[in-house]
């Protein structure tokens, strides 16, 4: 589980690369639901949530990643 | 909007950005884009023109995302969003696709936006620079003096209306400029232009051209090859502009290898006296087949109709093979072109022992709209007479030998990827049309391939090859499948298990 201020932090940084309002970040948030969710801006996404956060993410935790609640849970994982 | 051959020529006039994946259609055929790419910033001043008219005001920023090569002569959509009187964003569509995110950001300017520099020359190169991976990983500047061609940037302007749009001709120069910077020079030939972060200054006055900047590597992080660069552009001493760069780096077109083939084959070749023929057998797949039956003993006909020299490398390669690689040049859609083919393997002598249609229509991502259904249609035709056209020719030679009949669809019919309805649905249709095949004719053989992924010129991008299969392990599971005991009707082929000889 994020801590509120992390939750806020990288819904702050979901919101700045995908360009889009943090209101609008919810658990089910994907690529599905906003268009700029691209393969492109996943990579963008992965990154800067490693440099923010301090952490490396594996190529199977950046596939395996399908919304915005299994982002916030792998990062999670990551600060214990 | 709507970007053509002549808006290339006219943007890359200007900028001075002659990237061959944008001005070589030859080189951009064997890039994961099938063919020429629109130079990003060129979409980006495209989406600019669809804004409102600016007075009294400058650009103060830009963020571009390019989530997605442009290509030409394709109807894009234009979304305009001002979420403040400052800020406008441009998103382009592809059928509901997003390929292109524009941020323009302004602010209150007296100067007149529309003041043309003096023009003195700068330096640019007339082909793309070519760095390794280490030199880029390790950190380089690249600096120099750059001015586009005027009388080009005056009509680029013109031809996207980016008079009164609030973008001073310095500032389109300077984003022309970024085109040319990652195009030409870092990372130049391999560059796939990601992002562009821009903040502008306003000097008092216009300064002279040419431009003087500096590009610095970043950070280039090796998993998906992207590469960040930070930018800064002056002129007369005056700071213009500065920000941040990412490109991602193309990769080397995949190479079939032999040496990876012999580690899967079978030591004694074992197609000794068969003749088979492979219809795209240049590049990827399709020369890791040919390759392979060559190696097993086979003589193989390798048909392609573009890539002559990688059907030569392809044919030299097999050198000391058991078998022989012989190269036919032609459209595999032209059944005339086929039926000569056909007679030329009866006269001399020979029959057929398998039949390999590979070949296929460039992949490209689309969506299942009405707006994409033209291009949806004709991939499905295009693919469906890949198939036929050839089977049509020579399912009656093949049936003498009680040959194979063997294509190659994917695993994506299972999975089937959202974003590739036309692929699906076309290999859905192919594997339909050789069961249609071999119940009319039940002396052949019928072999559905359906590899997963596999690491071709297709799917050569930093995102595409991720656990992508080598071409050599699948091909080698289809050769090895031609000695063991034919079907009893139609098999389909979906396990390529690394194979010990």
């Amino acid at each position: 589980m994020l801590t509120i201020d992390n939750e806020t932090k990288l819904k702050d940084i979901v919101a700045e690369t995908l360009g889009v309002d943090a209101e609008e970040i919810e658990g089910t948030a994907s690529p599905a639901t906003l268009p700029s969710w691209t393969s492109f801006n996943h990579l963008t996404l992965m990154s800067a949530v490693e440099e923010a956060f301090g952490l490396t993410l594996s190529m199977e935790e950046m596939t395996g990643v399908k919304s915005y609640a299994d982002l916030a849970a792998t990062v999670g994982r990551h600060l214990g | 909007m709507k970007i053509t051959q002549s808006d290339l020529d006219l943007f890359s006039a200007a900028s001075h950005d002659v990237n061959p994946m944008h001005m070589d259609a030859d080189y951009a055929r064997k890039t994961a884009f099938g063919e020429p790419v629109v130079f990003g910033i060129l979409g980006a001043l495209a989406a600019l023109g669809h804004t409102r008219d600016r007075n009294g005001e400058c650009l103060a920023g830009v963020l571009f995302t390019f989530h997605s090569p442009l290509l030409r002569d394709i109807e894009y959509q234009t979304v305009v969003t001002e979420k403040s009187s400052e800020k406008t964003t441009v998103d382009v569509f592809d059928a509901g696709r997003m390929v292109l995110t524009a941020v323009f950001t302004f602010q209150p300017s007296e100067q007149e936006s529309e003041e043309w520099p003096a023009e003195r020359p700068g330096v640019h190169r007339s082909e793309p620079s070519e760095w390794t991976e280490a030199v880029l990983a390790g950190g380089i500047v690249v600096a120099g003096n750059y001015t586009p061609a005027l009388a080009k940037l005056r009509a680029l302007i013109d031809r996207w209306g980016l008079r009164r749009k609030g973008v001073s001709p310095l500032q389109i120069a300077i984003l022309v400029w970024s085109s040319y910077l990652i195009g030409m020079e870092l990372p130049g030939k391999t560059a796939l232009f990601s992002r562009l972060r821009l903040t502008f200054e306003t000097p008092a006055e216009t300064p002279s051209f040419p431009l003087v900047y500096r590009a610095r590597t970043l950070v280039l992080d090796p998993r998906f090859q992207l590469l960040k660069i930070a930018l800064d552009v002056e002129a007369g001493g005056l700071t213009l502009a500065s920000g941040q760069a990412a490109s991602l780096i193309r990769p080397e077109s995949p190479v079939s290898s032999a040496d990876s083939l012999r580690a899967l084959l079978p030591n004694e070749p074992r197609l000794l006296g068969q003749t088979a023929l492979v219809i795209g057998g240049s590049r990827g797949f399709g020369a890791a087949l040919s390759l392979g039956l060559a190696l097993q003993g086979a003589r193989v006909l390798l048909a392609y109709q573009h890539s002559a020299v990688e059907a030569e490398a392809v044919r030299s390669q097999a050198g000391e093979a058991p078998g022989k690689i012989e190269l036919v040049q032609g459209d595999a859609t032209d059944i005339t072109w086929l039926q000569t083919l056909c007679s030329q393997i009866q006269e001399d002598g020979g029959g057929l022992d398998m039949l390999i249609c590979n070949a296929c229509p460039p992949i490209r991502a689309l969506a299942f709209a009405p707006e994409a259904l033209g291009r949806f249609q004709e991939f499905i035709t295009q693919s469906v007479a890949l198939v036929s056209a050839p089977a049509g020719a020579f399912i009656d030679l093949l049936a003498e030998r009680k040959g194979w009949n063997v294509v190659i669809s994917s695993e994506f019919v299972r999975t089937v990827p959202a974003e590739w309805p036309h692929y699906v649905a076309a290999k859905y249709a192919i594997e339909g049309m050789t069961r249609a095949i071999q119940a009319q004719q039940p002396s052949v053989q019928s072999l559905i391939v359906r590899p997963p992924r596999l690491l071709t010129d297709q799917t050569n991008t930093p995102m595409g090859r991720m656990d992508a299969m080598p071409v050599e392990a699948a091909a080698a599971a289809v050769i090895r499948r031609f000695s063991e005991p034919a079907p009893d009707g139609v098999e389909t082929m979906e396990r390529f298990d690394p194979l010990i000889r």
